[in-house]
């Protein structure tokens, strides 16, 4: 399990740096590449550059927010077949995974079995 | 005649000169000549004519006066001659006299043939041969009495005819049998009855039903030569297959002979059924008009033309203290108005009778025992049948009690509006279908806009609340219940502010409702607080759930890398898992009831089976209790319309404290169950329990939650949310308990609470 993630990169926006440490320990412990973004500006280009398999969108990220991050994502041909999951404390996190069309979503805090859960259900094969 | 009989020249005629006449002839003259009954004499076969002064007469004038004297008789009598001759002829060769009464026999005279009657006889006059020589004709013209006599005829023939074809029904009877003589048309008509059975019988074996009401009558006329007249009598009778009373008049007239003797009675009888039960029927409308007339508490009065009170009613002359004979035919000044007062009706009678129209009018003045009064009137004309205006009616109502309430109302309603023109708030009135009856100044001022219609409305509300509070309004005004809302209202200046709408129905002692009445309050202000204190919680929350988030991944993470020789280390880390957790759980709570506190608790309606729903909710629960067992009794048949994570919380919610307050047992029961359309819910725990006085507590206050925090801690803020959700989805949360026996909560719900409102 640990080689096959080895090939595989998750992409985090998150703006609190503690989160990002945390949450890139446990995928780095379980073999995964990770990349970190603390702002969201030009999705896109952070996109075709570092070419994830899955990302992790934090609600409420500077600049443009995770809603309108998520929006760029999925209207782009390039971009819109990358799994995308919603990230916050929001208590109607569930009803906003929904509406903006994103594919999944972890409910902060979160528990960690749970965490790499989701993660490897919806981040990309090979 | 004896002279100009003499002065006739006979020579050229049969009988000749009449020197050469015989003795009989002399003789017979002589008697014609000297009688004064009127003769006449044919003498010779030529049947030569003599006459005398009192037959002149008979020939008229311009006739054949004197010119016959001497005439053979067929010259003489050519119009007549087939008559004559042959009696003539008879006697002459017969010698018998003929006799004759009344014989017409026309003649020539006064220049015309005219009818003649006569009575005459011929008589033969023999000659000194004793051969009959002539006929002397005696004779009486009975023209007039023959005429009178037809005259008497053809009066009698025209009275029975006239009789027979009277209008009026009439019958002779005679006899104490009263056997019908004669009963005309009319008569056989009104009975009903055939003359072939009707006359010759007696009146009552054709007639039975008559018998009990004028057999008597009839009696009394035959007994006593008085003639009887009936008025409009009753008669039973069987006519046309039916029996019914009619009414006639009829006059019984006795009938007497030249002796003196009452032989029978003359009977003629109008029918008057019609006229009587028309009669009846005006009457019985007149009286009915009069009952109502004289009971109403109006005051109804008829004026003839000339301004004289001709009718009036009970009511009236109580207003005026006055008697009918008092009043009647007085002109107004008379009846006590004043000059001014009788002055202008009297100008309006004039005009109703110019203009056939009715008028009314609104007059004040005195009346005799209640003071001061004021009436509503109307004066209509009276039309005849040819058109014209024969009198005018009127009719008066007193409407002081009206009028004063009238002017009690717009005073209040006078008071009302200057009231709620001074109020800060945007007042408003709407009649009970919504329509507004009123809008106080200040929407103008604050608006620029008097809210009078739909599209002044929408101008006015802001597009994201114009649904939302028309949807209120029309909710209120069909249940009744009060209207509340909070909407953004633009003013004049385009700045759109929060306001409240609290309206209320005002209902009638039916308790029917007859407007609204409300005011839109401006709570910018303090909408803009509660936005930023429900913003500050928000973002609050969040904040602090960040740093929680990272405590309780490192926790778990502390807890996965302590093996089992750091039994103690990993027992810390995982009570500090666990307040990390009750943590989380507190900041959630904090915001929902931030939320319910706002109104903002957003919920999202789904349908979804119920008992799957409870069953996941028991085994992910099941999961992190390792104390008790959670046992499910029951299922509900139906799908559940509502919000699955919300009633989803509700359930743990119970079935936590049920855990948490049962410490050293090892079972919670929750059973569900349906009933109609209601689901309920037990969670069952046989724990500490609740005091008697803490459950009611509970229950009372569930909604300010600032009064509650105290009963809440302990039970958790959790089942005040509880009760909110279980609310909001039309159902009841309450609980049943008995300390140190155990607590039962419940709640009910409607499988589809959007059809349940």
């Amino acid at each position: 399990m640990q080689e096959n993630n080895q090939e595989k990169c998750i992409l985090i926006y998150e703006d609190d740096e503690e989160i990002l440490f945390l949450c890139k320990t446990i995928l780095q412990k379980n073999s995964y590449r990770v990349e970190t973004m603390s702002r969201c500006e030009d999705v896109i280009a952070d996109i075709s550059r570092i070419q994830p398999h899955l990302i992790l969108m934090d609600l409420w990220i500077p600049e443009i927010g995770g809603e309108q991050a998520i929006a760029i994502i999925k209207e782009n041909a390039a971009t819109k077949h990358l799994p995308v999951l919603v990230f916050s404390a929001n208590a109607e996190l569930k009803e906003i995974c929904k509406k903006i069309g994103a594919d999944g979503y972890i409910q902060k805090p979160f528990d960690i079995h749970l965490f790499k859960q989701i993660i490897e259900t919806h981040v990309l094969p090979h | 005649m004896g002279e100009r009989t003499r002065a006739r020249d006979w020579s050229k005629t049969a009988v000749g000169d009449p020197a050469g006449w015989p003795a009989s002839l002399r003789t017979t003259l002589g008697i014609l000549l000297h009688t004064k009954f009127p003769m006449f004499l044919f003498w010779s076969d030529e049947l030569i004519c003599f006459y005398n002064d009192a037959y002149r007469p008979s020939l008229g004038n311009d006739g054949k006066h004197p010119s016959i004297l001497g005439m053979p008789g067929k010259d003489a009598w050519p119009e007549i001659w087939h008559i004559i001759h042959p009696l003539i002829d008879s006697v002459m060769n017969k010698g018998e006299s003929v006799w004759f009464e009344d014989r017409l026999v026309p003649i020539y005279r006064n220049g015309k043939i005219e009818d003649v009657y006569w009575t005459f006889s011929y008589s033969p006059v023999p000659d000194e041969t004793g051969t009959v020589a002539g006929v002397l004709v005696t004779c009486a013209e009975t023209t007039d009495k023959v005429s009178t006599l037809r005259k008497i005829e053809e009066t009698d023939q025209r009275f029975r005819n006239t009789m027979q074809q009277a209008p009026v029904g009439i019958t002779i009877l005679r006899g104490p049998q009263y056997i019908v003589e004669m009963a005309n048309d009319a008569y056989l008509q009104l009975v009903d009855r055939k003359e072939t059975e009707f006359v010759g019988k007696p009146l009552f074996n054709s007639l039975p039903e008559v018998k009990e009401t004028v057999h008597s009558l009839l009696d009394s006329v035959l007994d006593t030569g008085i003639p009887y007249h009936g008025n409009e009598v009753p008669v039973p009778l069987n006519r046309h297959g039916k029996k019914d009373i009619f009414y006639f008049d009829f006059l019984y007239h006795p009938l007497k002979e030249t002796d003196g003797k009452i032989s029978g009675v003359f009977v003629s009888v109008t029918e008057v059924t019609e006229k009587v039960e028309t009669r009846k029927k005006i009457e019985e409308s007149k009286r009915l008009y009069e009952t109502i007339t004289q009971n109403t508490p109006d005051l109804i009065y008829v004026f003839s033309l000339d301004y004289r009170f001709i009718y009036i009613n009970e009511a009236l002359l109580n207003m005026w203290g006055r008697s009918w004979d008092e009043a009647y035919g007085k002109s107004l000044l008379e009846n006590g108005y004043e000059p001014w007062h009788a002055e202008m009706h009297e100008r309006e009678i004039d005009q109703v009778v110019a203009t056939k129209k009715p008028i009314r009018g609104e007059v004040s003045f005195p009346h005799a025992t209640l003071g001061k009064r004021i009436y509503d009137y109307i004066l209509v004309p009276v039309i005849d049948e040819k058109g014209n205006v024969e009198a005018v009616a009127g009719t008066t109502r007193d409407i002081t009690q009206q009028v004063e309430a009238r002017k009690e109302i717009e005073e209040s309603e006078e008071r009302f509006r200057s009231l709620a023109q001074t109020l800060p708030q945007l007042v408003w009135v709407a009649n009970a279908q919504g329509k507004q009856e009123f809008a106080s100044l200040r929407w103008e001022e604050y608006s620029g806009i008097q809210p009078s219609g739909e599209p002044e409305w929408k101008a006015i509300v802001h597009p994201d609340d114009y649904d939302g509070i028309n949807a209120a309004w029309m909710n209120s005004l069909t249940t009744g219940s009060i209207y509340k809302y909070d909407v953004r209202l633009k003013s004049k200046n385009g700045e759109y502010r929060w306001h409240n709408v609290k309206g209320e129905p005002v209902t009638d002692k039916e308790n029917n409702i007859v407007k609204w009445v409300g005011a839109f309050t401006d709570i910018h202000e303090q909408k803009i607080k509660e936005e930023k204190k429900d913003e500050f919680i928000s973002i609050a929350s969040h904040e602090l759930k960040t740093p929680l988030t990272t405590v309780k991944a490192y926790l778990q993470m502390l807890e996965l890398t302590l093996d089992e020789n750091n039994g103690e280390a990993g027992l810390y880390a995982k009570k500090a898992s666990q307040s990390v957790n009750r943590l989380n759980e507190l900041i959630s709570e904090l915001l929902d009831v931030s939320k319910i506190r706002l109104g903002k608790l957003n919920y999202s309606i789904t349908q979804f089976n119920f008992n799957e729903l409870v069953n996941s909710t028991i085994e992910h629960l099941q999961l992190t209790s390792t104390t008790h067992s959670i046992i499910k009794s029951g299922t509900v048949k139906d799908e559940v319309r509502g919000d699955k994570n919300r009633l989803q919380q509700v359930i743990v919610n119970l079935l936590t404290n049920a855990i948490k307050y049962s410490p050293g047992t090892q079972q919670v029961f929750i059973t569900i169950s349906q009933e109609h359309d209601t689901i309920t819910v037990a969670v069952k725990d046989t724990g500490i329990g609740i005091a008697k006085q803490s459950l009611e507590k509970i229950f009372d206050k569930y909604h300010r939650v600032e009064e509650h925090a105290i009963h809440f801690q302990g039970l958790g803020i959790g089942l005040f949310i509880s009760h909110e959700i279980i609310q909001r989805h039309h159902g009841k949360l309450w609980a049943e308990s008995e300390p140190g026996k155990g607590s039962t909560f419940y709640f009910t719900i409607p499988v589809d609470y959007e059809q349940s409102i």
